[in-house]
């Protein structure tokens, strides 16, 4: 191909504030801590519109009061989401920028209905909650809930869909140009990638999975108070969890064909750091899945600590795969690592100890809220209290 | 030049932005200014022991908090992925340049969230006292996330000696930093005053109504006394030029072309002068006869205040995305005259891989329009190049080029507000010849428009 055919933005003639290294350290860790509560809602959404329309005719059965739980408690998950979004959203744009505002820029209307649909779905996570859930209940307003849920979860999974065009059509920059001419308008959507649709649905179940294990830490957390139902719920999450991870594995195995053979070697081996993250999150797999399938039999608290932090662990090992993807696809095209450095040592200073403060208070928080809760709830008042 | 360019027709990118912009402040001037109601209003209700505060504080939080902070987030975000399309190298070296104050007000931001949440879910769950220290956090954290935005935004035109020295330190507290930071809080502390305004009086209970009226309508008294000295500290340090922009506008008002900065001013100063007089007339004196759809005007004329206000800003940093060291359609001013030497076309990653294998003059200078002037200008619709270019044929407007190519402000009165053209003499020829196929479609017949291409 010819070379002049590839198109790729030069970095800012600035430096970066601190090392590449440190830098994509942040990136890795923000986008995790974006991950989780982002898994939630987008698996959340679904499995609590699932739950309350099974159990739309009786509310006090488990089935509905889990739907509730769950669903009461996305508006905290979204905004924590969104907050958490900025981190990476603010590394990817230094390190990456060329790629990523390239690609943005190619998919822009699209990229910015995102903001749309963000607000529509965040707006309907508080309509089923207090327009539905909080009034009294009724077979037909149960279901109107769970309808409202699914096309919320919908819009969020619409999002998702979104950022996997993005992120993807920016690893790809020999397709840029021509894109560009067929179209300046922001139009195009990386729909003939053959990578885009088993990334999206892997990303799209495992949210399912971490929505089961969210209702198992609410079992968890009302363990002493209702015994029965908390086994319900870390039964039922974890039977979520199963199901979703089962179904992983051929979408899992058709994401791995799906990308270039030298990569997937890789993952397989090839690549000494790649092959041991893979393998290690293919093992923890393993563990998750036994375990879940222990809770399922016995309800066993441990059993489901154990697939907790086994699946905590998976989801940090498959983003830094996924990051390692990223930077296998850009090595010969965008360089991080040879922008140069200035590191702002007052800056960086100033914000490690400002992130310290803020565990310290956030902890604090907690704290408060805590007890706030424990003293009102030595019986269940609501299921939105719970979830908190 | 560095990016491909969003081609938004009719609309042009920077309204896209503006859009974008002004739903996004005045949502989030509602978060930082509902943050210190709440507080404030919390103290009065602890210190007389009063219910009903209490209780219309309660029925309120829901709005102001989860609402407005969120929302407040989600359009901040979308402000960041329209300033990335429509200006790709002037966010890039925002970031760049603030990596870690950004990172720094992401921490502020999740404090205040939390913080809300927490103040939100703990209503009636914790003691009073308890209550209202997290109600002061709150406001404390929701003023702490403007602290690092404001630094960002005013370094945009005034960077002060970052120009020269590149540190962040004194590009972030520069000479409009404090005047710009008071002014802000204080329209803040102004929008939440009015919002509670319109919420209070909706109050059933008259005697309470009245007296809700008053103390919302003292939130509107910083601006109004303030609000004209921090103005005037505020232009003292806005660059000379850009002052002079003004007045230059100010003397040709109506007919010139630099008047839409001084109709801005003008604007912005009727309307402000507008909701003084109402706000003292109306509420404070009357606060008896202050009725709901009041309220509502009321906040309109306010929300129109601050999007003029904000549009002024904008419009004082052109022809800059930051002031003097980067223009608005992504050229550094450093790299001015070493591309009038080499050609544009050559210069630049994407705009010389769309010029490549490209001979067809008006095809050329099309590149050099969507690279230059596209990011002020659209070809039909706001601010239409057809229109601006009005009478003038090929030969007028290669020699209007030529004269916005030069550095010189007697030579070039356009420099306050177009960035001078970076482009070889070939490329202007090519530039003419694109323009001037705009300017005849308007009045060639169809026949005749065909043709045009094959120039
Ligand atoms: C930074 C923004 C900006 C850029 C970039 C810009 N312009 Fe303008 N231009 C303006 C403004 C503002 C006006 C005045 C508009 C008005 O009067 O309403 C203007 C006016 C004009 C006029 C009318 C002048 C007159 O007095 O009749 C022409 C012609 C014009 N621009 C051409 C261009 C061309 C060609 C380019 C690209 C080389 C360009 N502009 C780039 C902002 C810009």
């Amino acid at each position: 191909m010819d070379i002049q055919s590839v198109v790729v933005p030069s970095y800012q003639p600035l430096p970066f504030p601190a090392p590449a290294w440190f830098l994509q350290v942040l990136l890795v860790l923000g986008f995790y801590l974006h991950a989780l509560p982002m898994n939630v809602i987008l698996g959340g959404g679904f499995i609590a519109s699932a739950l309350l329309f099974l159990g739309r005719n009786d509310k006090s059965s488990y089935t509905y009061r889990c739907g509730k739980a769950l669903a009461t408690s996305l508006p905290i998950f979204i905004s924590f989401a969104i907050t958490q979004g900025i981190v990476p959203l603010l590394f990817l744009q230094l390190l990456y920028g060329p790629a990523f505002y390239t690609s943005s820029i190619l998919m822009g209307i699209a990229w910015l209905s995102i903001i749309g649909f963000l607000l529509f779905s965040y707006y309907l996570s508080y309509i089923v909650i207090y327009k539905y859930l909080k009034k009294e209940y009724s077979p037909a307003r149960a279901s109107k809930a769970s309808l409202i849920l699914l096309v919320m979860a919908c819009g969020f999974a619409l999002i998702g869909f979104l950022f996997s065009n993005n992120m993807t059509l920016m690893l790809s920059p020999a397709k840029w140009l021509s894109i560009y001419k067929t179209s300046p308008f922001g139009t195009y959507l990386n729909i003939n990638e053959p990578q885009l649709l088993p990334r999206y649905l892997h990303m799209l179940v495992a949210s399912i999975a971490v929505a089961g294990m969210t209702l198992g830490c609410f079992g968890l957390y009302i363990k002493k108070r209702n015994l029965e139902f908390a086994q319900y719920m870390l039964k039922m999450g974890s039977k979520i969890f199963l199901a979703a991870t089962v179904m992983q594995l051929p979408i899992g195995f058709w994401f791995l064909k799906s990308i270039p053979i030298e990569m997937t070697q890789k993952f397989l081996g090839k690549d000494l750091i790649c092959g041991s993250v893979f393998g290690a999150s293919m093992l923890l797999t393993l563990v998750a899945i036994i375990a879940a399938a222990m809770v399922v039999v016995n309800a066993s608290t441990t059993s489901f600590k154990t697939a907790l932090i086994a699946n905590a662990l998976i989801i940090l090992l498959m983003i830094i795969n996924r990051h390692q993807l990223r930077l296998h696809y850009l090595a010969p095209y965008v360089k991080p690592d040879l922008v140069p450095v200035n590191t702002q040592w007052d800056l960086l200073i100033v914000f490690i100890v400002s992130a310290v403060a803020l565990i310290a208070y956030l902890i604090y928080l907690s704290k408060i809220s805590i007890r706030a809760y424990a003293q009102n709830n030595t019986q269940i008042k609501s299921e939105g209290a719970e979830s908190e | 030049m560095n990016y491909p360019i969003w081609v938004v027709p009719y609309l042009g990118g920077p309204w896209v932005i503006g859009i974008m912009a002004i739903i996004h402040i005045f949502i989030s001037h509602f978060a930082v200014g509902g943050g210190a109601f709440l507080a404030l209003a919390e103290e009065l209700a602890y210190k007389r022991k009063d219910d009903r505060i209490y209780q219309y504080l309660k029925d309120h939080s829901r709005f102001f908090v989860l609402v407005t902070t969120v929302a407040g987030a989600a359009t901040g975000v979308g402000i960041w992925f329209t300033i990335s399309l429509v200006s790709p190298d002037g966010t890039g070296s925002l970031i760049q340049i603030f990596t870690l104050a950004w990172a720094l007000e992401y921490l502020f931001f999740a404090a205040e969230l939390a913080t809300a949440f927490v103040y939100y879910y703990t209503w009636d769950r914790i003691d009073k006292a308890a209550h209202l220290k997290i109600a002061r956090l709150y406001f404390i954290f929701s003023c702490f996330t403007l602290v690092i935005i404001n630094g960002i935004i005013t370094f945009m035109l005034t960077p002060g000696k970052w120009t020269q020295n590149h540190n962040w330190f004194d590009g972030f507290f520069n000479e409009t930093y404090w005047p710009s930071l008071l002014i802000r809080l204080s329209i803040m502390f102004a929008i939440a005053g009015m919002y509670a305004l319109v919420t209070s009086s909706r109050i059933k209970d008259p005697e309470f109504r009245t007296y809700m009226v008053r103390f919302c309508a003292k939130w509107l008294l910083p601006v109004f006394i303030l609000g004209p000295i921090l103005s005037l500290w505020y232009l003292h340090e806005v660059p000379q030029a850009t002052i002079d922009t003004i007045f230059t506008g100010i003397q040709t008002s109506g007919v010139g072309n630099f008047s839409i900065l001084a109709r801005a001013v003008y604007l912005s100063l009727v309307l402000s002068g507008t909701v003084i007089l109402f706000a003292f007339f109306g509420p404070y004196l009357n606060p008896r006869g202050f009725t709901f759809r009041i309220a509502i005007l009321f906040m309109i004329c306010g929300l129109a205040v601050t999007g003029t206000t904000e549009w002024m800003r904008e419009l004082l940093r052109k022809p800059y995305v930051i002031y003097d060291y980067m223009y608005s359609n992504g050229i550094r001013k450093a790299e001015i005259d070493k591309i009038s030497q080499t050609g544009f076309l050559q210069q630049g990653k994407w705009a010389s891989g769309l010029a490549q294998g490209q001979d067809n003059p008006t095809a050329r200078g099309e590149i050099v329009f969507k690279y230059q002037c596209m990011s002020c200008h659209t070809e039909k619709g706001y601010r239409a190049m057809q229109k601006m270019l009005g009478e003038r044929d090929r030969d007028s407007i290669q020699s209007f080029l030529q004269m916005l190519k030069e550095h010189d402000k007697d030579k070039n009165p356009y420099l306050g507000i177009m960035p001078p053209l970076a482009a070889n003499d070939d490329e202007i020829k090519d530039l003419a010849a694109y323009l001037s196929t705009l300017n005849q479609k308007n009045k060639v017949t169809p026949a005749a428009n065909i043709c045009l291409p094959a120039l």
